[in-house]
């Protein structure tokens, strides 16, 4: 055919058949690109359409319900109402008004243009009597034309006035009318509001038009360069209900946020979407937008729990936040955890190691059971927060000379040693002053299980007594800082002879496995020197301090960008995960020598997370970026906040979240006591509530039982000494005060005189609210049998002086449920109304002054009243 | 296979290989053509005897074609996305990291030679030569009809240089280069992490002469030998010039084109030996010298 056609002289070759071919081809292309563009590539509008569907669905609901619940009754009464009401003001007195009131008007401005007029014409005299006189004349025909328009002016002026007067009169008695209307038609709109407000939202809902939703934020980002750049979410293009009431229960993608509360805070008409949750922010297809198809997009959608990872974003200084709980506790999981230890994390570089000095070693162990920890810890103690370094017996042997050759040449001595204690005494002791909240003694393993970590924060102490000698008990418990400066275990103020019951219990509990199955040498130099190369090669120093170890860097990798390291980074030796980041960190927090192989060794030794703690510490190292938005979108690390913060970390080391709640969290010894009035207090408030000096001297040196300082004197458990230096000391202060939103000034709490007048009002509305029913108000112990029971017992009201701030006790008073939760004080004020009336005129805060004032009387000793000069 | 085929069909690969496939065709057509016209006394060109206007006939017939192009165009637009990967970033470049398909060749020569032989001489090396052609072509023959036995020695010589070197160093480039720039078979997975033997030698290596000395300072023997291959090379030139300066192309071209002809087709030749030379020995260069090494 082409032959043929080649022999036709091109001339006279027809090319009209490869021009309609063509041509059609190039149609259709071009008609495929319109409807591609248009529908194929346009899903979201589909989506748009089923939103419209659901919602138009759910919003007729309400307008039903509305409809349903419409009091057409009073709807009717209203109206006829209305109609009499206008009825009356067509009526004959208000038509009359009317009718005069327009007429006043008008006359009103005719008098008021003469009166215009005729000053006009007295200015213009006033100009030629004023010109002439300047000029040495005087124009008496302008001085007369002046007079007679100011004498026109005040005519006029007196017409103005009757009128205006007459206008108000009359605008009186119409308004009367006409306001009855305004108040029927008021109350009308009321009645209607709900189901207005319902059709309203329908006829949105219908007419919203279909287009793409985008939030930008022109400087969130930086690009790799360092320049501005925007971010676009489009996310609000599909997912239309998310700040919708009536989608609360609606399918995916129409759901409403579970969280309003904190887009109350970070708005997504502003912030959009992604800055939490991530994800393709531009793209308007769910695979795109999610990341699952878009394999090259860095930032995937985080799913499930892992979303509060980008908290540390805007928030990276912060250990806590209020409405994170997850974020919080992945953040405390790493800090207990250690891994600050090993890797250099940013912000938390400057913690205290979190195992126990070893300085001394040799004088609380024996070789055989640091052998035996040393090769397997979890063999003696499961819930340990020592990893397993799966030691060989021989290395084992190496690190354990080695502790024993640098421990011997410690100068130390034990105090204790007398012997003799009363274990069956020392059993109760143990079991009431609140040595549980750390310690675990099995069976008694409560606490543990409401913390519902893999691990204790203090040793496990059931097998004790096959670990250390009595002796060193007595002397650990007597004073724990005299075997071990920098430890967390607080003193409990136990007596010579208590400390020797305590100890005489203590190692009587014995058990586990069976010591000493291989001759340990300790003295050969070449084995000594192997352990100080294990240690160091191991980084021992990591978590705790050991001679001859004092400047060791950390030995591993920093984690400051983990959360970016990309899948081509990490070595997945020969295992059959899933090449991705969430499946090798997994799989490394579980286990962490999975990855080695032959030739690669692996030296993190291995933890006994479980599986909610592997979860938080994946969230912990995702959070872990270099990503920071612009400026002003980060929350501002303010000296209040760091001040926060430093002493947040302070509670974190001493571990008061064991036994107080403390922003929330912890109060874990409430496993062990059934009577909720005999917990220790919720501390969150105290920087509010007490004043600074007494926190600092009760942070000292706590209260004991028994002596006359004590707040609930009934309460077995102790407080225990810190032993804190003032500098924790006036970190913790002013980390309560920051919660409590209270600067730190000088104050002087003993200065505060009450008004005599209010002190004698107060002593009596103390007496009707009966509140030493429950709080004793005097300086002897509470004699038994007084109350119903300890149990019913409140704080001591003397202490009340010298330990409370005064604006709180009124703060307090008014409504104690809002400062503590739960509380069973009783709230005297409902709503700011005072029961009495006549006291004070019935002023409720008044009142709670002139208790407050009382209170501050009764302190002991009572202070002299002093009269107003 | 599979990895091939999913390389080929990534949608920036596609143009390469519908490059391929016209490259070669287009070759063939105008071989075809040439083996005609040789083997008969009057070219297919010199049988049609008119001439015709530019405008109406060759327009409309481009006319068609720009249609057609545009019909494409069109489809393909449609129905392959743009290959976009992650936002730039440079601190973390994708590996590998490809120049422009056009300039794979010279990326590609870039694995066999120092950045500055391979990024700057070779390529003005190319477009001096390209610029010269005009001037050192002194055959007539060939205009306006396909012939093959008139002017064996440059189309062989431009065949070589564009299908081998150019061509073939691109589909080798985009086919045959993975993760650490490193030659995989087309049944191999593209490995991020595969480990190549390092064991590339010197030249004089090979025959037992160190670069190095002990004190890692250069042997003089190594260059020497280095020197002298390289001079061994080029002097094949003025060999062929002395056997051949009767033959009437010597003498048409004259001493200076001659030694242009000569320089240039020496220096194209040496680069394929030296790709096999470090493909099949392992040789990784020629001469060393503290200012520049071949």
């Amino acid at each position: 055919m082409f032959k043929d056609r080649a022999q036709v002289p091109i001339e006279v070759r027809n090319y009209s058949v490869y021009y309609i071919v063509f041509a059609g081809l190039l149609f259709l292309g071009t008609m495929w690109a319109v409807v591609d563009e248009v529908t194929t590539r346009r899903p979201w509008k589909d989506v748009q359409r089923a939103y419209r569907q659901e919602a138009v669905t759910r919003v007729q609901q309400r307008v039903e319900q509305a409809v349903a619940d419409f009091d057409s009754s009073k709807c009717n009464d209203l109206n006829a109402q209305l109609a009499a009401a206008r009825d009356s003001v067509n009526g004959p007195v208000c038509t009359a008004a009317s009718g005069e009131h327009t007429q006043v008007l008008e006359d009103l401005i005719n008098e008021n243009r003469r009166y215009q007029f005729a000053k006009s014409r007295g200015d213009e005299a006033y100009y030629f009597y004023k010109k002439a006189l300047h000029e040495g004349g005087e124009d008496r025909k302008a001085k007369e034309r002046l007079d007679r328009n100011e004498s026109e002016m005040a005519g006029h002026m007196a017409v103005i006035t009757r009128l205006e007067a007459r206008r108000d009169s009359l605008g009186a008695i119409m308004d009367r009318y006409r306001k009855e209307v305004r108040r029927i038609q008021n109350a009308l709109i009321d009645l209607r509001k709900k189901l207005d407000r319902w059709e309203a939202k329908l006829a949105h809902v219908q007419s919203a038009p279909i287009e793409i939703k985008q939030v930008m934020m022109i400087d969130y980002d930086r690009n790799p360069f360092n320049d501005a750049k925007a971010r676009v979410d489009r996310c609000q293009t599909c997912h239309l209900g998310w700040n919708e009431e009536v989608m609360e229960d609606a399918p995916e993608p129409f759901r409403r946020h579970p969280l309003p509360e904190l887009l109350a805070v970070h708005k997504p008409e502003t912030m959009g979407c992604t800055t939490c949750h991530r994800g393709q922010g531009p793209a308007l297809t769910a695979g795109s937008a999610h990341g699952e198809d878009d394999p090259y997009w860095e930032n995937p959608l985080l799913r499930g729990i892992e979303v509060w990872a980008s908290c540390n974003e805007c928030h990276e200084n912060m250990s806590h936040l209020d409405g994170a709980p997850l974020f919080s506790s992945a953040k405390r999981t790493m800090i207990e955890s250690g891994c600050f230890g090993c890797h250099e994390i940013k912000g938390y570089t400057d913690l205290p190691k979190i195992g126990p000095e070893l300085a001394h070693i040799v004088h609380k162990t024996t070789p055989d059971w640091v052998f035996r920890w040393v090769r397997n810890p979890k063999d003696y103690n499961a819930h340990t927060r020592m990893p397993n370094f799966r030691f060989s017996d021989d290395q084992a042997e190496a690190v354990t000379a080695y502790l024993w050759d640098a421990s011997a040449r410690m100068p130390f001595t034990l105090a204790g040693g007398s012997g003799g204690g009363d274990a069956r005494r020392g059993k109760a002791l143990f079991e009431s002053i609140g040595c549980q909240a750390c310690h675990v003694l099995e069976p008694q393993a409560k606490v543990r299980e409401m913390r519902g970590t893999s691990y204790d924060m203090a040793p496990e102490l059931t097998r004790v007594g096959s670990k250390v000698s009595a002796a060193w008990i007595e002397d650990w418990v007597k004073n724990p800082r005299h075997y071990n400066p920098t430890t967390r275990m607080p003193s409990l103020r136990l007596t010579d002879e208590e400390a020797r019951d305590v100890a005489a219990f203590l190692s009587g509990q014995k058990g586990g496995p069976v010591e000493g199955q291989r001759a340990l040498n300790l003295t050969s130099s070449v084995i000594i020197k192997k352990g100080e190369g294990l240690i160091r090669e191991y980084g021992c120093a990591g978590c705790h301090q050991i001679p001859g170890f004092e400047k060791e860097s950390r030995v591993s990798v920093s984690l400051s960008n983990f959360g970016r390291k990309r899948v081509e980074e990490m070595d997945f030796g020969d295992t059959k995960v899933p090449h991705t980041w969430h499946a090798w960190v997994g799989a490394k927090l579980k286990d962490s020598r999975f990855f080695a192989t032959d030739r690669i060794l692996q030296k993190m030794p291995i933890f006994a997370f479980n599986a909610a703690e592997i979860a938080k510490l994946r969230l912990f190292l995702l959070a872990q970026t270099k990503d920071e938005p612009a400026q002003r979108f980060v929350e501002t690390f303010d000296r209040k906040q760091q001040n926060i913060e430093t002493g947040r970390r302070i509670a974190y080391q001493y571990n008061c979240q064991q036994c107080h709640q403390l922003e929330k969290e912890g109060g874990f010894i409430g496993a062990l006591i059934d009577e909720p009035a005999f917990l220790p207090p919720i501390i969150t408030g105290e920087g509010k509530k007490v004043q600074e000096s007494w926190l600092h001297d009760f942070l000292k040196s706590p209260s004991t039982a028994g002596k006359p300082n004590s707040v609930r004197p009934w309460i077995g458990t102790r407080m225990p000494t810190f032993s804190l230096t003032d500098e924790e000391i006036s970190k913790l202060t002013k980390y309560f005060l920051g919660l409590g939103n209270q600067e730190l000034e000088m104050r002087d709490y003993r200065s505060f005189q009450p008004d005599p007048e209010l002190l004698r009002v107060g002593k009596s509305i103390f007496t009707d609210f009966q509140c030493l029913k429950c709080h004793p108000a005097s300086v002897a112990p509470p004699k038994p049998g007084a109350a119903a029971s300890t149990s019913d017992l409140a704080p001591n009201l003397t202490k009340a002086r010298d330990r409370l701030k005064p604006e709180w006790i009124v703060e307090w008073l008014a409504d104690p449920n809002k400062l503590q939760e739960g509380t069973r004080m009783p709230t005297f004020f409902p709503d700011g109304q005072s029961p009495l009336p006549d006291v004070l005129g019935g002023d409720a805060r008044k009142q709670m002054t002139a208790i407050r004032d009382y209170l501050i009387s009764i302190g002991e000793p009572v202070r002299p009243v002093v009269s107003a000069r | 296979m599979n990895h091939l085929l999913r390389i080929i069909t990534k949608p920036d690969n596609v143009p390469i290989a519908v490059m391929l496939v016209l490259t070669l065709y287009y070759t063939w057509l105008a071989m075809a053509r040439a083996r005609k016209n040789d083997r008969q006394d009057l070219s297919e060109e010199a049988k049609l005897s008119d001439k015709v206007q530019v405008w109406p006939y060759l327009v409309k017939v481009e006319f068609l074609a720009a249609l057609l192009i545009m019909a494409i165009l069109t489809v393909w637009s449609i129905t392959l996305n743009a290959p976009l990967e992650e936002p730039a970033n440079p601190s973390l470049t994708p590996n590998p990291s490809k120049a422009p398909w056009y300039f794979l060749g010279l990326q590609e020569i870039l694995v066999y030679f120092d950045p500055w032989i391979a990024g700057v001489t070779i390529p003005t090396l190319i477009i001096l030569g390209l610029c010269a052609i005009p001037y050192i072509d002194i055959n007539p023959k060939g205009n306006g009809y396909y012939t093959f036995k008139e002017r064996k020695f440059a189309i062989v010589t431009f065949l070589f240089g564009f299908l081998v070197l150019w061509v073939s160093l691109i589909v080798l480039g985009t086919f045959f280069r993975g993760p650490g720039w490193n030659l995989f078979m087309p049944w191999e997975e593209w490995d991020t992490h595969r480990v190549v033997a390092l064991t590339n030698i010197d030249w004089s290596e090979l025959f037992g002469v160190p670069t190095r000395r002990v004190d890692d300072s250069l042997n003089p023997f190594a260059m020497l030998i280095g020197s002298a291959t390289i001079l061994g090379w080029f002097s094949f030139g003025g060999l062929y010039y002395l056997w051949k300066r009767n033959s009437d192309t010597v003498k048409k071209l004259g001493p200076l084109r001659y030694a242009i002809v000569a320089g240039l087709f020496l220096i194209m030749m040496a680069l394929p030996i030296k790709i096999l030379l470090r493909l099949m020995l392992n040789v990784k260069y020629i001469l060393v010298t503290p200012w520049f090494n071949i």
